[in-house]
Order: C-alpha cells, then structure tokens, then sequence
C-alpha cells in the first residue's frame, strides 16, 4: 500500500530537514573560501599550476561530503531516534524498511544537491585559473569529463558511506558514537589497501605473523574500499580512466550500499523505540 | 472493537546487567468503536508502554495488541491511526504547511480535500498566521497543538492521543476538547491519556485506571468521580450531640465541621436532623486525581465492569 | 566614556604587540628545530593521506620549498640538500605524477657535492620518468646529469634515446644520445637508436635530420674501424685522421658535412667539429 508515495514523502522532509540545516550553509562558506584560496594557492608552485588547482578544487568537494555526511547526514537519522521524531512516522501506515529507505533517498538528494553546489564553485575556481591564469601549465591529457567523473565517484564514495553510518545509527541509535565508529570505518578503507599492500608485498617490509596476514585479508574484504571511488590524481594529471573501473566502483559501491541498508533495515525491525 | 489489549505484558532488559523492570502484567482492556476513552494513570504506570505496544513501536513480552483485529506492528493497520506522541518533536527546519502535507501525504489522501481542512484546522488552533514558519520556533503549546493537527489532519478512524493536554493554555485545551467532541460526533474511536480528571470528565464515557502496569479500574467516569467527592458540612452546635457519624474535622462548643463520603450524605443529613442540630453550609470537596488514585489502589484492583 | 575604551583596546595592542615581537625568539628556535626533526617514512604518509594525495604532496612539497627558502646563507648546506631531496621523495610518493617536485630536484643537482647526490637526484628523476610516460623531461634532466657531471656518456645515451621515443619530444634528443653513444665508444647503439627512429618517424623535416645524423654517424663507425685496422696493423694509434689514407687502409676520407672536418682527439677517438676548433684540438698533437 502507496509504497513509493510513504518513501518520496519522507525523502522530501529528510532533503527540506538537511538542507535547511545552518551547518551546511558553513559548508558552502568553507568551500567558497577554499575556492578563493585556489587562485592564491597555485602561486606557491613553479609547473604544475593546474594539478595543484585541481587538487584543491576536488578535495574541498570530498572534505565537503565527508563533513556533510558525518556531522549533518547522521544527525538526520539520530535525531528522529533520539527526539522520538520516528513516532510520528512510525505510528503511520509507514513500515520500518520504508523509513530507512525515504531517509537514504532523503539524505541521497541532500547530499547529491550540496555535492552539486560545491562541486560547481570548485569547477569555477579552477575554469578561472585555466583561462585567466595558469592555462598552458595544465597537464596535456587534463579533460573537464575527468574532472566530472572523479566529482561523480566522490558522491557514490558518500553514498557508501552514508549507508555504513546507516548500519550503525540503527546499531547504536547513539549519534556521537555512530559518528565516531563510521570515520573509523571510512579511515580503515581508506587506508587498508594500503595496510594490505605493505603486508602481502613480495619483499617484506614488515615482519608480519601469518594469522595477522589472514587478518588483514578477512578485513580487506569486509570493509568497505573507499580508495577506489578517489579519481583526483587522475583528474589533476589528465591521466587516462579506464571505463571498467568506474563500472567495477560502482557497481562495488551500490552492492556495498545495498548491503549496508540490508543489514541496517534488519536490526531496525527488530529495533524498540522506548 | 476498535482497539483491544489482551494480556498484555511487557518486561525490559535494562542497563549492562540486563535488569528486567516489568511494565505492564497480564493488561487486558477493549475499546469500542466510536468511544471517547480515557486512559489515566501517573507517571511510569505503563501507558506508554501500552500505546507503544498498540502502534507496533515495541513488542510485547506476551499478549497482543490490535487495532480493528490487526496487529499494530502491521503497518496496514496502522493505516486508520492518528496518533499524538507525548511532548512531540517535530522537525526543526520545516513549517506547519510542510509538516500537514507530510502527515496527509503517508496516509494517501487526497491533497486537495486535505489542503483545505489543515486550512481549516490551522485556523481554529491559531497557528494559521505561522504557517511559514520554522516549527524550532514554536512555543511548547503551538509544537503540541501542530502535533494535533499532524495525528488528525488525515481524518483516521482511531485517534490515539498521549496527553493531549500538555502544554496548552486554558482557550487551547477548549479548543481541543471542542475538536474531540465533534470527532466523537461523527463516530470516531478517541484513545486518550490523561493526568487531569477534569478533561477526561468532560469528554469521556468510561476510562481506564493503569496502576504499576496493570489496570485497576474500567469503568464509567461519571462512578470514578462520583466517589471522587465528598462533602463538607459545617453545623452549629457541639458534635457531642452526634453519634454515628464520620470523626469531626474541628469542632466547640459553638460550631462542627465534618467531612462526609458522598453515599453517606442523606444518613448524616438525617442524624443531624434527629440532633435537631442547625446545617450552616454542605459544600462537595472534590478529591484531586492523586487520592483517587491512592484511594483505588489502596482498595485493591477492581472487577472490571462489563 | 568612549575614552576609556580606547585607552584600554590601546593597551591591549600594545601588550599584544610586545608579546609577538617576544615570542618571535621562540618561534625562530623552533623553526630551527623543525627542520632537525625526521621526516616521516613514506609509509606512514600513504596511511595518512586517505583521498587527500594530491593536497598533501601538494603541502609536503611546500615545505621543500620553504626549506631551500629559509636557508640562513645563500650556499645550500648538505643539511638542507638531503633535507629538501627526502621531502622531494616523499611528494612524489605520495603523488608520482607531480612534476614540481622533479623540476625542483633538478634545480638542486647544481648546488650538490658529489656523484653519490646526483645519482640520488637521477634515481629520483628515473623513477618520475616511469609515471610521467609522456614527459621525455626527466629523462632529459637525468641524460643530461650522466653526461655533465658524471661523465658516464653511455648511461647518459641510454637516457636521451628513452627520451626520444616519447612521441612528442624534442627532436634534436635522438642525436643527442647518437652523440653519448659515440662518446662513450659506442657509436653502434647511436646508430641502431637513429635507424629504429627512421623507422617510425614520417614526418620530412624529422627524417631529414636524423638521415643526417645517421649519415654522419655511419662515417665516423667507417673511420673508427678504420682506426682498430689500423691499430693492429701498427700496433699503435694513428696520430692524424690522414694517417688511414696514407697508410692505404681507406681509399679516400669520407666527405664532412660543410665547414666541418673529422679529426681524432687526443684519446685517438674520432669525432667531427668545426673546422677552426678542430685545428687547436687535434691535428698540433
């Protein structure tokens, strides 16, 4: 019974909740000033003018999406829990999986929205330096098509994490945990492959005893691999992107996201709101 | 029935060492349809819990709850529900508009049907001036009397309300009851919790007394106040010449005052007749909830009327 | 009283300004001791960097530049040199692709003090080259450091030939690194590298170069043999270029490009120069 309509609707109040929210306004300033900075940072630099001016400009948008996740994006979820705001939805004729899943979608158009906005204000400050200022110091293969994808794999990198906060908003219903213990989750996958790549490496570095190896493998493979969503590097330097990899991320990311929902919404069904 | 517990029980695991605290013990209780019932109880006697139960948002130890036959935890059933969360929380960014075409919108209904009775419902509770305006702003009575709205604004045919009253002023409460009797009128089932005897006279046909999680009176609220009352006589003349009546509150020479239960009234009245003693005043002293309670629960639970 | 605000927001200026000027002693004092403390291993760099490579190579590669800045005297000491170069290799392994970090390293190899400093650059600039595919730069760089500082011709060759098969590059690499081959007594290699870039190369101004090239190289590899012939005919080197026709080995000497002239340096290596430079060098020996 009006399934979709129950989803739509919450996602319209979780999207007018956040993006009315006045941290994210902070946001937007943070990323406005970082722009502006751009134009000055390059000046620090001899050649590579235009790498550096990219560089910049996507990892505002990624510092942007992290904070916008982790500090407003859980909020949203563990406000509801913690003000027993879900009573009124939940006393409805809304069913638990259909809440989490119009919170997601909710929190999916917040997130796409800002990305958007801060994505277009990091485009800008790097169109200005490639016109006006540092033109011919841009790498040779540099295409704004790279540019977008690694803004595009950035979201998708969100919206895993999101899902992961999800997981363990409904694990915890505590927000200043589930904060915590999701940046721990995104600072293990960002750095794992490297932990792996250390360990496994033929000529070992460390010494490292096998169960640990195991370990370290088993851990590889739960958590989630947000290294792979990162396409900056290639974005700075115009290096070529290969269309499997963006089709493998994404594909691992909304496989990844699925599971996480999955979960979530099975301890959420089990979940008393005393 | 409209709404029905039955044996209902309820035991939380609470804190690292997983104490059980018992909330509700074997709760049995059925609500008719197009009843306005009251559901009284003080703090922690498990009326929450109960509502809780009935709207699928916790489980019960045992015993079930429904609402027309259905279990609340199915969210089909929860279709024909408004509901009203003691002290609601709304969200902070959205306004009044927002808020009502939420509330219209996961019911389903029409919006234009809709649009014009949150109209109509805006303006009779005031808030009709604020409907732009962030909720987070709201005093404590406009976030309850928006919450009323929110549980009623998709014309449901179970209206569940966890003390409605709180918060409002005198004309808000008015207002409230007011919207209560017309639901009433048109034959909807009102479900309501309550500290105050009062509203729950002027609304309600029978109620419900929840005492440390199981029921302790079910019955028509005109009996539960009627023994809530008693009178006070005040006489002139010493109470020496009296016998057989309630112990003297004070009394001299001059004057007597007694404070007699209302079933004794007619008997006193009589004795102080045959005294040939003179009545100054008989004034009926209402008894606050709270020695209702204790006068309910010290007699012990009981038989629920049929 | 609007007086009294000033006089006090006066007063806490002036405390304010006192405190700075004192604590800039202190933060001079740390400065100095920043740039003793160990650099953090590359590892622990790619633990840290999460998505940020780019920014943080961007930073690290900041501070090599503030540590070449912030010298006390204009002569950069071996402290400063190794500092500058291990903050230079640990931008690039948190971003290889980063081209300041190279060009600045490059810039370093003339202020350095000994083979073991610019093999150290070269490693650095061979290293780059390998993520750089399309920039013949640092394998420019790199040729060019074996050439001119270390005298090793050939490794010098081999670099300029890798070079000049970036499509792209700057033509005049591939008769560089002819000319380190012939350097290094190994015209063959240069030969080899010219005829397998005429292969692949159409367009007409570039193959008329390297036919150029080619042809030059092709007669100073006749002379050379001429020159072994020679050697173990006499069981000594010819003193002059004429000596191989008088002794009847070739015929005739090979026609120069105009205006220059083969001649055998005082190694008794071939080579070809000018004509005017040729005379001081070669032929009074």
């Amino acid at each position: 019974m009006n399934r979709i309509p129950n989803i739509y609707h919450l996602a319209v109040i979780t999207f007018k909740e956040g993006i009315r929210n006045r941290a994210l306004i902070g946001v937007f300033i943070i990323s406005l000033v970082m722009m502006v900075i751009n134009v000055t940072f390059i000046n620090f630099f001899m050649r590579d003018l235009g790498k550096v001016s990219v560089d910049l400009g996507l990892s505002t948008v990624s510092l942007a999406g992290l904070i916008l996740v982790l500090f407003i994006g859980l909020n949203l979820i563990s406000k509801d829990l913690d003000k027993k705001t879900i009573f009124l939805i939940l006393s409805r004729s809304v069913s638990r999986t259909q809440y989490l899943l119009g919170k997601f979608a909710g929190l999916m158009g917040l997130i796409i929205v800002s990305m958007a906005i801060v994505g277009l204000v990091s485009f800008l400050s790097v169109l200005v330096i490639k016109s006006f200022l540092a033109g011919v110091f841009f790498a040779k293969g540099f295409s704004w098509w790279t540019y977008f994808l690694a803004w595009a794999m950035s979201v998708v990198s969100l919206m895993t994490l999101t899902a992961v906060g999800f997981l363990f908003c409904t694990l915890t219903s505590h927000v200043f945990v589930a904060m915590v213990i999701t940046s721990l989750v995104y600072l293990i996958g960002q750095s794992l492959p490297h932990i792996q790549e250390l360990v496994l490496a033929r000529q070992q570095v460390l010494k490292v005893s096998d169960a640990m190896k195991v370990f370290i493998q088993i851990l590889y493979y739960i958590m989630p691999n947000f290294s792979l969503f990162d396409l900056k590097l290639q974005a700075a330097h115009g290096l070529p992107v290969d269309p499997g990899h963006i089709f493998w991320a994404v594909l691992y990311g909304l496989v990844y996201t699925t599971v996480c929902l999955w979960l979530a919404d099975l301890v959420f069904k089990k979940k008393e709101f005393v | 029935m409209a709404i029905e517990f039955e044996n209902l029980t309820k035991v939380y695991q609470t804190g690292f060492r997983r104490k059980a605290v018992t909330a509700l013990t074997n709760f049995s209780l059925a609500v008719e349809e197009g009843e306005v019932f009251g559901f009284l109880g003080l703090n922690g006697a498990g009326k929450s819990t109960a509502i809780k139960i009935l709207l699928g948002l916790i489980n019960p130890t045992s015993g079930r709850a429904t609402i027309f036959g259905q279990p609340g935890s199915d969210p089909a059933a929860r279709h024909r529900i408004g509901f009203l969360p003691e002290n609601p929380y709304l969200y902070d960014h959205l306004n009044p508009n927002e808020l009502v075409s939420f509330a219209a919108g996961v019911a389903g209904k029409n919006s234009r049907q809709v649009v014009s009775r949150g109209r109509e419902l805006l303006e009779r509770l005031d808030l009709a001036k604020v409907t732009t305006q962030p909720v987070r702003l709201f005093s404590k009575g406009m976030t309850q009397k928006m919450g009323f709205i929110m549980a009623i604004i998709h014309d449901p045919d179970v209206i569940i309300l966890d003390e409605p009253m709180n918060g409002l002023d005198p004309l808000g409460r008015r207002i409230v009851a007011d919207i209560i009797t017309e639901l009433h009128a048109r034959s909807k089932t009102v479900f309501f919790s309550s500290h105050i005897l009062n509203d729950v006279n002027r609304l309600c046909r029978r109620v419900a007394v929840i005492h440390r999680g199981s029921l302790h009176y079910l019955g028509r609220v005109d009996e539960l106040y009627d023994g809530a009352f008693r009178y006070h006589i005040r006489l002139k003349g010493p109470a020496s010449e009296l016998t057989g009546v309630s112990a003297p509150l004070t009394g001299n020479m001059e004057y007597t005052e007694l404070l007699c239960p209302q079933e004794e009234l007619i008997p006193t009245i009589e004795k102080i007749n045959n005294a040939k003693l003179m009545i100054l005043s008989i004034e009926p002293e209402r008894e606050e909830l709270e020695d209702v309670f204790i006068r309910i629960v010290t007699e012990g639970q009981n038989e629920p009327n049929s | 009283m609007n007086w009294r605000w000033v006089i006090l927001i006066v007063i806490l200026l002036a405390i304010q300004a006192t405190s700075l000027t004192k604590l800039r002693i202190y933060y001079k004092q740390t400065e100095d001791i920043q740039r003793t403390i160990p650099l953090p291993p590359e590892n622990f760099l790619k633990l840290i960097r999460l998505e940020f490579s780019g920014l943080l190579s961007d930073f690290i590669f900041i501070q090599a530049q503030e540590t070449l800045g912030n010298r006390k005297t204009g002569e950069v000491t071996t402290e400063t040199f190794n500092r500058v170069v291990s903050l230079n290799e640990r931008t690039v392994a948190i971003d290889p692709y980063f081209l300041d970090p190279y060009y600045l390293a490059q810039a370093l190899v003339w202020y350095s003090r000994g083979p073991e400093e610019i093999r150290r650059i070269n490693q650095l600039l061979i290293t780059g080259a390998e993520y750089r595919t399309w920039d013949s730069d640092l394998l420019f760089y790199a040729g060019f450091n074996h050439y001119f500082f270390l005298k090793e011709y050939r490794q010098a060759g081999d670099l300029f030939s890798q070079a000049a098969q970036i499509p792209g590059g700057w033509t005049g690499l591939a008769g560089l690194a002819a000319k380190m081959y012939h350097r290094g007594r190994d015209t063959a290699a240069g030969i080899i590298l010219l005829k397998s870039m005429l292969l692949r190369t159409t367009d007409k101004e570039i193959r008329k170069y390297l036919e150029a090239r080619l042809d030059q190289y092709q007669t100073m590899y006749y002379l050379e043999s001429a020159v072994k012939v020679y050697q173990e005919k006499f069981l000594i080197p010819p003193r002059q270029i004429e000596d191989l026709v008088t002794a009847g080995i070739i015929p005739s000497l090979p026609v120069p490009p105009k205006g220059q002239k083969f001649y055998l340096d005082i190694q008794g290596n071939v080579d070809i120069e000018r004509e005017a430079a040729a005379k001081n060098k070669g032929i009074n020996k």
